[in-house]
């Protein structure tokens, strides 16, 4: 197997909610304790920091504790750290921090991402809510017409779906009903309580064809993974995951202007680049911030045809827990919480090292994909347990 | 127009809902698109591969793109 000699070992996550009193800094050592006692670690051997997309100074919820912050903070000496927005969505992130091992730059590198978008918004005086008054870069594009939400920008690929694939809303529903059964079995999932599908159907509309079970909420949380090069995993107690293979394509950075989102050609991109094929997938963690991008993701990924996502999931059995292709066990970010693209990989390590519980899937598995963000940016990781 | 949405979300107090939102593809453009709003219709009459064809708005100095279906 082409291997790119990274491994992801402790997995770590803080407690997840809404409107947490708990500072984002400490939520996220909170993670970080979590994978540091996974993996038999202590603070003392990581040298390296990863995140997505650094602080945020502008809109500090979305992300509130920057790499700098970090190292300071835990006292790391880093002999590689990044962090910054302009990189394949959230878990390019972990890609950086797994080409860093291999070059030899690090050892063991905490990557995280920290959210406190829930808690900003009670909050405002301590963390002040975007300014939406002028218009520059992609916005002044899309500002001026009130297509002011990521939801708006999403949903028109969805409805391209509709119209031209015959996509039924009872066919996207069984991303949001799948996350929410998965949601009920987690522990730590945001929203536990399972939907139906009349209360899906009877939902209010946002944005055709999304509607408000189709979109995920503001979470607090942290979640951190550590990324381990090849000649460090002896150091570690727990099961290290390999990093198979890695994509992150991009051909227009705008939401608008690519024909296809970027989940097609990152989809099609991580399968030249391992021997693996998607058959030999066990589960998939695919970014749902809305229920359309998974759809969007199996077709990228060639699990099942262009236009052909919405037939590929009639029915919720083919992507359920007991089904040929579990997806999103943890619920997703529709129902586990807006982890912001690192849930998707924290639950892929934890169901190939069987530690799912009510959740975990059957059959041992031993490959899962996990993916981020979908639109203009898209990030795919194909993880293995040797 | 290549792809639309109705946007029913009222973001911002006193937000005019629902409304059309559409990426336009322009003819002699080939993979040129323009997002923007849909004017003049039911937000039920829209589909995709309607033609439309460009009205401005005036904002002070400033210019809107809007487009409106023809026939």
């Amino acid at each position: 197997m082409p291997g790119t000699d990274a491994f992801i070992t402790g997995v770590g996550q803080s407690e997840v909610g809404i409107r947490l009193q708990r500072s984002p800094l400490l939520l996220t050592l909170d993670a970080v304790r979590e994978a540091l006692t996974e993996a038999g670690l202590e603070m003392r051997q990581i040298d390296g920091v990863s995140t997505y997309p650094g602080r945020s100074a502008a809109y500090l919820g979305f992300s509130p504790i920057g790499a700098d912050e970090l190292i300071d903070a835990l006292g790391i000496r880093a002999t590689w750290h990044s962090g910054g927005p302009e990189i394949s969505s959230q878990l390019g992130a972990v890609v950086a921090a797994a080409m860093a091992v291999r070059a030899g730059q690090a050892r063991h590198i905490l990557c995280y991402r920290t959210v406190y978008e829930a808690a900003a918004l009670s909050r405002p005086s301590e963390y002040p809510a975007l300014r939406r008054d002028t218009a520059d870069g992609y916005s002044q594009w899309l500002t001026p017409f009130n297509a002011l939400s990521a939801v708006n920008w999403t949903a028109q690929y969805a409805m391209r779906h509709v119209k031209r694939f015959g996509m039924t809303r009872e066919q996207l529903a069984q991303i949001a009903l799948t996350d929410r059964a998965n949601a009920s079995l987690n522990p730590r999932a945001l929203v536990r309580e399972p939907l139906t599908m009349d209360e899906y159907l009877s939902a209010r509309m946002i944005s055709t064809p999304l509607c408000l079970y189709d979109c995920d909420r503001y979470t607090d949380a942290s979640t951190v993974l550590i990324v381990s090069a090849a000649n460090a995993i002896n150091e570690v107690v727990c099961t290290p995951i390999r990093i198979d293979a890695m994509a992150g394509t991009v051909e227009r950075h705008s939401w608008d202007q690519a024909q296809w989102m970027a989940c097609y050609p990152t989809g099609a991109d991580l399968w030249k680049r391992t021997d693996y094929r998607p058959s030999d997938v066990d589960t998939v963690q695919l970014y749902d911030g809305f229920s359309f991008q998974a759809i969007a993701w199996l077709e990228g990924l060639g699990f099942c045809g262009v236009g052909e996502g919405g037939q590929f999931v009639e029915g919720g059995q083919r992507i359920a827990l007991h089904g040929e292709l579990p997806l999103n066990t943890f619920g997703g970010q529709i129902g586990a919480g807006r982890l912001h693209g690192f849930g998707f990989a924290h639950e892929a390590v934890v169901q190939l090292r069987g530690k799912g519980g009510q959740r975990q899937i059957p059959g041992n598995p031993s490959v899962a994909v996990c993916t981020s963000g979908g639109g203009p940016l898209a990030t795919a990781l194909l993880l293995a347990r040797d | 127009m290549d792809t639309y949405t109705v946007n029913y979300q009222e973001w911002r107090p006193g937000l005019d809902v629902p409304y059309v939102i559409a990426r336009i593809a322009i003819d002699g453009a080939p993979g040129v698109f323009l997002t923007s709003n849909v004017v003049g219709c039911a937000v039920d009459a829209v589909q995709i591969d309607d033609r439309v064809r460009v009205t401005f708005e005036q904002h002070g100095e400033i210019y809107l793109p809007l487009f409106e279906k023809t026939g």
